[in-house]
């Protein structure tokens, strides 16, 4: 079993003074995967990838690479490759002597290791740029060479520090497009930071969501989305109209809102997303009032004041807007609401 | 005989100009080394590179700019040191240190002495006043975290 697991966190807490970053956090990422941590700025993701990579170490807890405990090694005495935010490549090296750094560091003859950072070079589509500074290169060619320069002496594990914050943001959906491809076809066990959330539910086999230093949900980025386990998770992902209420025989009620809820009775809370609530205008016993209608290129989005919130409704483009002022029925798509508290 | 005998030799006036420029100097390189990302001897460390050849592959060559122009500006002042105000002061704007020396020519060393001694206290007076009046500066490379406490590395 421990043959399939990369990375394992056993209980890992670091702290700054007072201040706990990662707050005994466990988990394990299994060979092959691509696991993303994302949460708001602070919650401890980036602490969580640089405790991976040794530029931290952990003030207690185990980590562990490829079966190896590693807690108290250096980030040079452990095999990861990295892609930082800012590329940080050295901008007195050419391109070929940037990628072929790590592996004469770790002891391969010059020769060897200028033919594999070409070959690599190749491979990611920088043939021929070998010679050029990076300052020399455009920004995506610069985080090629940084992907390059990290994947070049086959790292257990693949680290991405927000590496798209610094793409503008037409390419962004390419470029991480091409990291996913790289990834799968290295067959590489990588670890993404973002705070993006579209951009971890593109990239993620699953996604590690974090709050205030502790994990809030671990799920493929379908079960985040479907099935939040709590408020934050719901509204971190995507747009959620959250509504308190009460659960009495099996059914959920917030004013004149009724639907049907399994689980404890008592107060509750739900999730509902903003394009599962369809709306019909002008009915005999109307829910709510149109407040807002916005126009989104592809879709509108509505906000409607009713009885016991107000909510955000996202409606696809091809159906005739409502105007505001508007008194609405409101249709809920989901057979159940999700469960939040 | 004193405790060191450096007087009168070719090491005292050695000694005497790296003291001198040495603000500049350090002033320079600080500069160069606090401009160096951080991220950029981290990516040295991940890729298996020890601290003593990180400084040796990536920092040094990125303060290098900075390095070669303390060099010189140390070079260029030692070359040409003798302080304007000797040929400046006159009886009625005198400098201490102007005073000084025309004390130790005139063969009146205890006087010399004294002015020095005072000289200094003076100094070291102004600048802890300074150091109050304006607070220290923290002069601190950037910081990967992003919390309110600072990494106690």
């Amino acid at each position: 079993m421990t043959d399939d697991i990369a990375i394992q966190f056993t209980d890992v807490t670091k702290r700054y003074g007072s201040a706990v970053a990662v707050d005994g956090i466990s988990l394990s990422i299994t060979k092959g995967e691509m696991v993303t941590f994302l949460g708001p700025s602070g919650c401890g993701k980036t602490t969580s990838l640089r405790l991976i990579a040794g530029l931290e170490l952990p003030t207690s807890g185990v980590v562990r690479i490829a079966g190896r405990d590693v807690s108290q090694r250096s980030a040079s005495e452990r095999n990861v490759g990295m892609v930082f935010q800012s590329y940080a490549l050295f901008p007195h090296m050419n391109v070929l002597e940037n990628v072929s750094y790590g592996p004469i560091i770790r002891g391969e003859s010059k020769a060897s290791a200028r033919e594999r950072a070409a070959a690599i070079l190749e491979q990611i589509g920088l043939a021929g740029l070998g010679a050029r500074l990076p300052s020399e290169l455009s920004g995506g060619q610069q985080q090629r060479v940084a992907v390059a320069r990290a994947i070049v002496q086959q790292p257990d594990v693949l680290l991405f520090d927000e590496p798209l914050s610094n793409v503008d943001a037409k390419l962004r959906r390419r470029v991480r497009g091409e990291i996913r491809d790289l990834q799968r076809r290295f067959g590489l066990t990588a670890i993404y930071v973002t705070h993006d959330q579209e951009e971890a539910l593109a990239v993620s086999d699953r996604i590690v969501v974090m709050q205030s230093g502790r994990i809030a949900q671990i799920g493929t980025p379908r079960d985040l989305y479907e099935r939040p386990a709590s408020a934050f998770v719901a509204d971190f992902i995507g747009d959620a109209n959250l509504i308190a209420g009460q659960v009495t025989g099996g059914r959920f009620r917030a004013g004149d809102l009724d639907l049907p809820l399994g689980g404890p009775e008592g107060a509750a809370q739900i999730s509902l997303r903003p394009e599962r609530i369809a709306l019909t205008p002008g009915s005999a016993a109307p829910q709510g009032i149109v407040q807002s209608c916005t126009y989104l290129g592809s879709r509108w989005e509505y906000l409607v004041a009713t009885g016991f919130a107000e909510l955000l409704v996202s409606r696809p483009m091809v159906e005739t807007p409502i105007a505001p002022g508007t008194a609405v029925t409101l249709t809920i798509a989901d057979a159940t609401p999700i469960r939040v508290s | 005989m004193p405790p060191v005998d450096i007087t009168g030799t070719a090491a005292i006036l050695i000694i005497c100009f790296v003291f001198r420029n040495m603000p500049v100097g350090m002033r320079a390189g600080l500069a160069a080394f606090a401009q160096i990302d951080r991220s950029m001897e981290e990516a040295s460390s991940t890729m298996g590179a020890g601290g003593a050849t990180t400084l040796r592959k990536v920092v040094l060559p990125l303060v290098k700019p900075a390095v070669f122009t303390a060099l010189v500006y140390s070079f260029v002042t030692a070359m040409t040191a003798v302080s304007a105000v000797i040929f400046l002061v006159s009886a009625r704007h005198n400098m201490a240190t102007a005073y000084i020396m025309g004390r130790v020519e005139a063969g009146e060393y205890a006087l010399a002495i004294t002015y020095s001694t005072v000289l200094m206290v003076v100094m070291i007076l102004c600048i802890v006043a300074i150091q109050l009046a304006v607070g220290a500066r923290r002069l601190g490379r950037r910081r990967e975290f992003q919390g309110q406490a600072p990494a106690a590395e």
